[in-house]
């Protein structure tokens, strides 16, 4: 019976839709970006605002030591915490470097940056 | 050892009639989408989506999923906190303000080549007699903020069984599938609906195959609409 069972399941995979296994090759490392955001967007408190940020942090520093590019948006959204908590200089560096790293943000972090110089 | 070979044969039978059998309808991403392999579209914004389903909150739960699949298909994505925030700033929170406004105005205010419109169609915990289940149906449309055609759309819904199966007796079950449904998390089954509407997006500069993903044949015919 194992063996049938293994047999089927070759078989599904071998058959099942191309469309469904169209998994493009991941390059970019997100980390558990999605969940953390929806669990404070979900239940906004102290503690999930901060596992957020937490989760950027370690996106940004993973990304770094793995030689991948850090994904679109993470440094800009870690810099929108960093200035609603007060921190202009440190938001205006990961403004800066969402903006080294992607030229189709140009237009968006300057508006960030002067935003954050007041 | 009879029945064995029986089962394995049924269930032969059954993989091959059943996997793919849409795979004739099956368009390419060019014959689909022609008009976005005309334009160099580098980057998108994704605006608050449009909600007509009965969760108030969908939208701003929709949006946590929706990034990291485009990044994965190569496209820039204009950091949704912050033009979410911008947008609220200027009065705008709901999807339904921005259905009038010209496309070409997301590209004067965030610099981006295109617009995702997502409408949310269904966002449902749905409970039944002996059962129940949790649906995410989402309609994506992205246009060109140069020209304000419709560059790519998808039609895309997915449900979620949440019923009770253990044979416990009715009440036992009924009490179970209530339980079980209103636990279910959204995040897992909008991500599965981003999944198969943005793998038939055509790559953007960022992924190894940019621009050479016109041939795949990986989109079905019934889940792209006419322009509206």
């Amino acid at each position: 019976m194992k063996l049938a069972l293994s047999v089927v399941f070759l078989i599904s995979v071998l058959s099942g839709c191309a469309v469904n296994s169209n998994v493009p090759p991941t390059h970019f490392y997100f980390g558990s970006y999605a969940t953390t955001l929806y669990e404070y967007k979900k239940d906004p408190s102290e503690q999930t605002r901060n596992a957020h940020i937490a989760e950027l942090r370690r996106i940004i520093s993973y990304s770094g030591e793995h030689n991948l590019i850090t994904p679109p948006g993470i440094h800009a959204e870690l810099g929108q915490f960093l200035l609603k908590s007060g921190d202009q200089a440190a938001a205006i560096n990961e403004f800066k470097a969402e903006q080294s790293l992607y030229p189709e943000s140009e237009k968006l972090m300057s508006l960030m940056i002067d935003t954050a110089q007041g | 050892m009879i029945n064995t070979f029986k089962f394995i044969v049924l269930a032969v039978i059954i993989s091959l009639t059943t996997a793919c059998a849409t795979q004739s309808n099956l368009l390419s991403k060019q014959e689909a989408y022609p008009v976005m392999y005309d334009e160099d579209i580098n980057s998108i914004v994704v605006v608050p989506a449009i909600n007509h389903s009965t969760a108030a909150d969908a939208p701003i739960l929709y949006q946590t999923s929706v990034a990291e699949p485009l990044a994965y298909m190569g496209h820039y994505v204009m950091p949704i906190e912050v033009t979410t925030e911008l947008l609220h700033e200027q009065g705008v929170s709901d999807g339904e303000q921005l259905v009038d406004v010209p496309p070409q105005k997301f590209g004067d205010l965030f610099g981006a080549d295109a617009v995702l419109f997502v409408t949310i169609d269904k966002w449902d915990t749905n409970y039944y007699v002996v059962g129940g289940n949790v649906t995410v149906g989402l309609h994506y449309v992205l246009r060109s903020t140069a020209t304000g055609a419709q560059l790519w759309n998808y039609h895309s819904e997915q449900v979620v069984d949440t019923s009770d199966n253990s044979g416990n007796g009715l009440l036992v079950a009924l009490i179970a599938t209530a339980i079980k449904t209103a636990n279910q998390d959204y995040l897992p089954i909008a991500k599965r609906v981003n999944n198969i509407a943005i793998s038939t997006l055509p790559y953007g500069k960022y992924h190894p195959q940019s621009g050479k993903d016109g041939a795949l044949k990986v989109v079905p015919v019934n889940s792209i609409a006419a322009d509206h």
